[in-house]
Parts: C-alpha cells; structure tokens; sequence
C-alpha cells in the first residue's frame, strides 16, 4: 500500500522543526520572537482573551462593510463603462494605474477626509477591492455580449430581459466569483494596512501594539491568525471558484 | 474590424484628459467653496506650489534616490530568484507540489503583516524593506515563470530535441525564447509589487525614502505636502510602469 | 439555372417565396474612412417554401454575412433581405437558427438547452420540457437529457442545437456551417439525420456549408457563391434520386469545377 503523504506538509513540518530547534540556545529565536511552541502558547492565550475578540470584530466590520462598498462601486464601474467598448477604453487605463499604484500612500489622505476611525479603513480597503471587480466583471461582461450564446438568444426572438437573465447574469457570474476572491484578499490587506498604520482598534492595531510593546511572540500569534484567516477565506473562495468555472465548461467565444 | 480607427483613438484620449482635467481640478473646487475642511485637503495650487518647493529645493531628491536604489536592488534579486525558482518548479513537479501550496497561502496573505517580523528579525533599515519587496513580488514572478514555461507548445521542445539539440541548447535557444513573452509580463508584475512592497515599508517604518516622506508630512499635518508628495509617487509609478510596457 | 440574374420561381408557380435577397450588397468597415471591405455585391436569390437550400463557396467569402442579413442581424447596405415579404427583425419567431460554435448553455442541462425558446415565448413549465424531451428523442439523444453540454460530444453537442431550433417549430431554418466544428464521420452521420428530421419538419432551410458531398446529399438546390465579394454564380437543382452513386458524382463535378475556380481567386485574394 502506497502512502501518499503530501510533500508540502513535509516542508511545513521541516521548517517548524528547524525554526523549533534553532530556539535551543540563546539568541533571535529564543530570546525575541519564540519557538513555535511559545508562539502557538500565545496564540492560544490570545483565543481566550476579550481583548482578541473586541480587536477582531472591529476588522471584521470594516472588512465587511469595505468588501461591500467595494462590490457596489466595482460593479456599477464594471456595467456602467465595462460594457460599451468605448466607454472600456476610456476607464481602463485608470483601473490599471490603481493596481499599479502603491495604494499606501492614499492612506493619509483617507485619514484626514474621513478621520482614524472605522471609516477610513472601511473606505480604504474599498479602494483596494473594487479594482479587480470592475476589471474582471467588465470583461466577462463584453466577452458575454459579443458571444454566440446571446446571438442564439436573440435569435429565439427573447427580449432584453430575458436575455439578460438566461444568458448574460449567469454567464458573468465565474467572472464576479473569481473577482470576489481578489477582492476578498485585497480588502482584508487594505483594512488591515489601515489599522497597522493609525487605528484605534483591530487586528492590525493589536499587532502593532504588540510590537511596540516588544511581545514579539504574541505579535506572531496575531501574525499566524491573520495568515490564516487569510488563507482559509482563500482556500474556499478558489474552491468555488474553480467549480463555477468548471460547470461553464464550453465557454465558446 | 479590431483595428481601432485613429479618429476613434483621439476621442478616446480626450475624454480621459477631459477626466484628468476635472480630478486635479477637483481639490480646488471642494476647499475654496468649504466643502472639505483646509485640515483635510488642499487647493490644488497649494498642492502644485509645494511639489514645486519639494523638487526645486530638492528635498525630493534623497528620499527619490533611497527609493529608487531599493526598487532595483529588491526586483533584481526578485527577478533572478523568480526566474530560477519559477523554472525549478516547473522543470522538477516535485518542488512544486512541495512548495506551491505554501506560496499560494503566502499569496493570499496580506504581506505587510510580515513587516514588523521583518523589522524585528532583520532592524529598521534596508533589510527589512527589502525584504518586504520580495515578499510581495517573488511568489507572482515565480508563478508567472511557470506559467509562460508551461505555456510554451511542447511540440516545440520536441522539435528542438528531434533536430539534434542538446538539453542545454533545447532550453536556452527553443524553450525561453519561446517563453520570453510570458516571462516579461510576470517581470513587470513583480516589478510593480515590488515598488509597492517599498513604499510600504518605507510609509510604515523607515529611516528614509518616499514613503516616509508622506508619513512624515503627515505626522507633521502639513496637508499640502502631503498630497504633493502621494502625487509625486503616484505619477513616479505610472511612468516607470509607462517605461516598463515599452521595454515589452 | 443561370448566374447573376433574379432566379426565376421554377415550375410550381404557386409555392411562395420565403426568402428573398434583392439586389443586395453590403461591405465592412467605415466608407468613409476609406478602409471599406466589400463582401456581398448584387446578391439575387428567392427561395421557396420548402426548399432545402445550400450556400456554398470559398471560405470567407460571406455567405455567413448572407445567413447574418436574412436573420436581421446586419442590414444589407444596398438592397434588401425579406422573409416572407416582411423585415427579417419581425419575422424572428420564425426562425430557427444552428451555428458552428454550439452556442449552448454550458450552465444548463440537454433538457433546458432544448426548452430555452419555448422558455422565452413563456410556454409553460411542464409542456415544455415535455416538448423539449420529444425533441431530444427525435434527434436520438432519448437519455441524456440531464447531461451537461461538456459532457457530451461535439456531434451530440450539435444535435442538442439542431433539437433547439427545431423546438419552437420554426418555418426557417438557417444553418451557418453547424457542422464545419465535426469530423468527417460524424458530419456524414449528422447530416443524414438533419435530412430525416427537415424531410419530417419541412422547414425552408438555408445551410451555408463549403463540403460539396454535403450539400448534395442535403440540399434541394445549390447555390454556388464565388469569392468575395460574394455574388451567385450558379444554382444547380438537385433531385433526390441523385443524392448518391453516379448521378450525385456528377453534380459534384460539376460543382467543383466552377467552384475550383472562385477557391483558387479567394487563395489568391482577387475578386471574382
């Protein structure tokens, strides 16, 4: 019997054993940042403090609350210019200079416009999200328009609405799907980023809290769970991804 | 009938001067009428008269060098480790299936959370900042790489071995040439990453650099400056992201 | 049967015309940037209830643009189009139109890909999947009605397509190269099929094709197209005892030789 043990598990086993055994003597590990044992210790102290909780709830507001505004304004863009080649043209290389672009230092300006409390991060991590939206949704929507698919339509005499509902809705919806996941990730970063900068409250705050108060090894506890809030968010998000893409299969051009 | 008429082009470019126009006008029009408080933006000729000061005075120089040093020592160890790793990881599935998960979740990880790991382990300074490039712009040149690699017609290198190459010469003279295309555009997507890595860490914690000169100016709530100085980078970017489409 | 000229309605003078193209022409681009393709110059052609018509011609030469002008989706620059003496955009519900690409909805089952027009003309729930799965039976796919199109081959694919069309009964089937995506066999196979199902239906079907063999074996009459900009050439009248053997050979002959020409000037890139 062959037992396939997956080989990225092996170097994550690896690493924590090396990171594990370079805290043995003195030094950066042991006396800064901690073992994994020290960490994951923390980590589990933080699980069970208020402190946690008040902390992540503030994020997970302004992340909802940014994923949110992100969706509308990325998806008025996205049917609003992204349809019309024309109006495309003129709007894209706007979208592309904000990808480009080292949104960071937008930051001060949010903060002196909308103050340092929840809204400018909630404003923030929007900037962030609504980019990939309006860039992906308007391309499945021009890509959608111009296929056979609603020429078939039309020439089944449906009317407009018709054709909007049948054809066009759910053939942009792997577009939104496979937008969402990057703006998921890139909103998460933008609020974040925000409370790493001037906050009163949230998970980025607490971990720069932790680091001005030299509690390295409970910073990398927050470290380790925003990673993997991250990546469970992620995860899931390219799972549905990859089965809505998978039941458009013949995607004719 | 995708050849777009050059009349059609003109229109297009005016209307996007047209929006340029109204957003640098913008500034102005909201503080002189007291929409938005002095404390939080600036007219745009206060913004224009300090970008001015900030480069005749050359104020901007030190942090531009700082920047742009950083910039091109971080994506050149960024290109050619991603380079190689993408090619490792493509040649060998193996190292693939060992290490793509972990990039894919350091991927969807916002990277400036590393950033105070970084300054611990490695001081305030260029370390850290470059480090936070790299962070932020190895795992798209590497996944890019193996892309473009994978992209390439296997008939190719086929070809290429039928016609007497050597392993060597089959890569070199057939499959890179071949992925060239793809590779570059990863190269320019690591390069932006990499540009926003520096800012980043030069806004959040540095010693010098364009990043901190925005922060500082905030600190020190001087608005005009602040907005001369995001504007001074936001252009920055766009014309070295100009210049890197050329070099396509 | 002679070239350029109207084509006179042949001997059955009380069969209407269905479609007619009248001094139709029309050409791509911008005239008046002068970057102007023309791809269709004086086009003449009536075709009559019943018929089983088939475009063919070099490839690219616009017969596709023909089967565009007819389903109302372009308007001919000069002349015009009529289905049943009427604009082609108000006799929609009329037609039934195959494409190469399957155009079916990958999202959708065999069974709601075939019930996506009785579903815009608001036939209800149960009387049209009822329909749709008759369809589906008479096109030989009795059993992959919740199949997804991905699922299926490209034959099957386009049979899913022709039962599509036919399922809203359609007086006109217009066909743009449905099987031009298929293998050899499987077209010869395809297309005996779709000769069974129009014989039973009796739609007035235009097939644009650039297989000879198929559109003997298919067609009541060949319209032979020359290369862009297109114009008839010639009509040859096939009977249906000579859809095989030595008579079929010779229409073919026939065909191809004027056929060989107009293929050898579009390669070439000359007008005819």
């Amino acid at each position: 019997m062959k037992l396939r043990i997956n080989p990225a598990l092996i170097v994550v086993i690896i690493a924590l054993a090396a990171w594990q055994f370079a805290g043995r003597g003195p030094g950066l590990v042991s006396d800064v940042i901690g073992t994994p044992v020290v960490v994951a210790t923390e980590l589990a102290k933080l699980l069970g403090s208020p402190v946690l909780y008040s902390n992540l709830g503030v994020t997970v507001f302004e992340f909802v609350l940014g994923l949110a505004l992100a969706t509308i304004v990325g998806l008025a863009l996205a049917l609003g210019f992204g349809t019309d080649q024309r109006a495309h043209d003129v709007i894209e290389p706007f979208l592309i200079i904000g990808n480009t672009v080292p949104k960071v230092i937008l930051l001060p300006a949010f903060l002196m416009l909308l103050g340092t409390g929840v809204e400018s991060k909630i404003a923030f991590g929007a900037l962030h999200g609504m980019l990939p939206i309006a860039f992906m949704v308007s391309n499945g929507a021009r890509k959608t328009i111009g296929s056979e698919q609603v020429r078939a339509a039309m020439v089944m005499d449906a009317n407009r609405m018709q054709i909007i509902r049948t054809v066009i809705f759910p053939s942009i919806l792997p577009y939104l799907v496979s937008a969402m996941r990057l703006a998921v990730s890139l909103t998460l970063l933008g609020v974040i980023l925000g409370e790493m900068y001037i906050a009163r409250a949230g998970l980025g705050f607490l971990l720069m809290r932790r680091y001005t108060e030299l509690q390295i090894s409970s910073m990398l506890a927050i470290v380790a769970l925003i990673g993997g809030i991250a990546a469970v968010l992620d995860f899931s998000l390219r799972a549905a991804e990859r089965r809505i893409w998978r039941s458009h299969g013949i995607q004719q051009s | 009938m995708t050849a777009r008429a050059p009349r059609l082009k003109c229109q297009v470019r005016a209307i996007q001067l047209a929006i340029v126009v109204a957003l640098l006008a913008l500034p102005e029009i909201l503080v002189r009428t007291g929409l938005v408080s002095p404390f939080a933006l600036a007219t745009t000729s206060d913004i224009a008269a300090s970008l001015w000061q900030m480069v005749v005075s050359g104020t901007i120089v030190q942090p531009l060098i700082d920047t742009l040093l950083l910039v091109v020592i971080c994506f050149a160890i960024v290109a050619v480790s991603g380079v190689i790793l993408g090619f490792c990881f493509w040649r060998w599935s193996l190292s693939r299936r060992a290490f793509e998960p972990l990039l894919m979740a350091l991927y969807s990880i916002p990277g400036v959370v590393f950033y105070p790991v970084l300054l611990v382990t490695l001081g305030i300074g260029a370390p850290s900042i470059l480090g936070l490039g790299v962070l932020l712009g190895l795992v798209p040149v590497i996944l890019g790489v193996q892309n473009a690699l994978s992209g390439v017609d296997p008939v190719l290198a086929r070809t290429a071995i039928i016609l007497g190459a050597s392993s060597w010469a089959k890569y070199t003279k057939v499959i890179f040439p071949a992925a060239l295309p793809g590779i570059g555009s990863a190269l320019r997507l690591g390069f932006s990453y990499v540009v926003i890595g520096i800012i980043s860490g030069q806004f959040l914690v540095s010693t010098g650099g364009l990043g901190k000169l925005v922060a500082q100016y905030y600190d020190q709530f001087q608005v005009a400056d602040v907005y001369a100085a995001a504007f001074f980078i936001v252009v920055l970017a766009i014309v070295i992201n100009a210049v890197l489409e050329r070099v396509k | 049967m002679n070239a350029t000229g109207a084509v006179r309605v042949a001997d059955d003078a009380t069969r209407e015309t269905v479609i007619a193209f009248e001094n139709v022409s029309h050409a791509f681009g911008d005239p008046a940037s002068g970057n102007s393709v023309p791809v269709v110059r004086d086009v003449n052609l009536a075709i009559e209830e019943g018929e089983f018509v088939s475009l063919i011609g070099p490839s690219g030469c616009g017969k596709s643009t023909l089967l565009g002008m007819a389903s109302g989706f372009l308007q001919p620059a000069q002349g015009r189009v009529t289905l049943f003496g009427q604009d082609p955009k108000a006799m929609r519900k009329q037609i039934g139109m195959v494409f190469q690409s399957f155009s079916l909805l990958p999202w959708r089952t065999v069974l709601d890909n075939v019930a996506l027009g009785l579903e815009f003309r608001g036939v209800p729930h149960q009387q049209r999947l009822a329909q749709a799965r008759d369809l589906i039976a008479t096109v030989g796919l009795k059993g992959f009605e919740q199949r997804y199109p991905r699922e299926l081959s490209g034959g099957m694919n386009q049979r899913v397509t022709v039962a599509r069309a036919l399922a809203l009964n359609p007086k006109i089937l217009l066909l743009d190269e449905p099987f031009g995506a298929l293998d050899e066999q499987t077209r010869i196979l395809i297309g005996d099929e779709l000769y069974r199902l129009c014989r039973s239906f009796k739609p007035t079907s235009v097939l644009v094709t650039h297989s000879i063999a198929e559109a003997v074996r298919l067609s009541t009459r060949i319209v032979v197209m020359g290369a862009r900009p297109t114009t008839v050439k010639k009509i040859v009248k096939v009977d249906d005892n000579a859809r095989h053997g030595a008579a079929a050979a010779a229409i073919e002959e026939d065909v191809w030789s004027l056929l060989k020409d107009e293929a050898t000037r579009a390669m070439l890139g000359q007008a005819s």
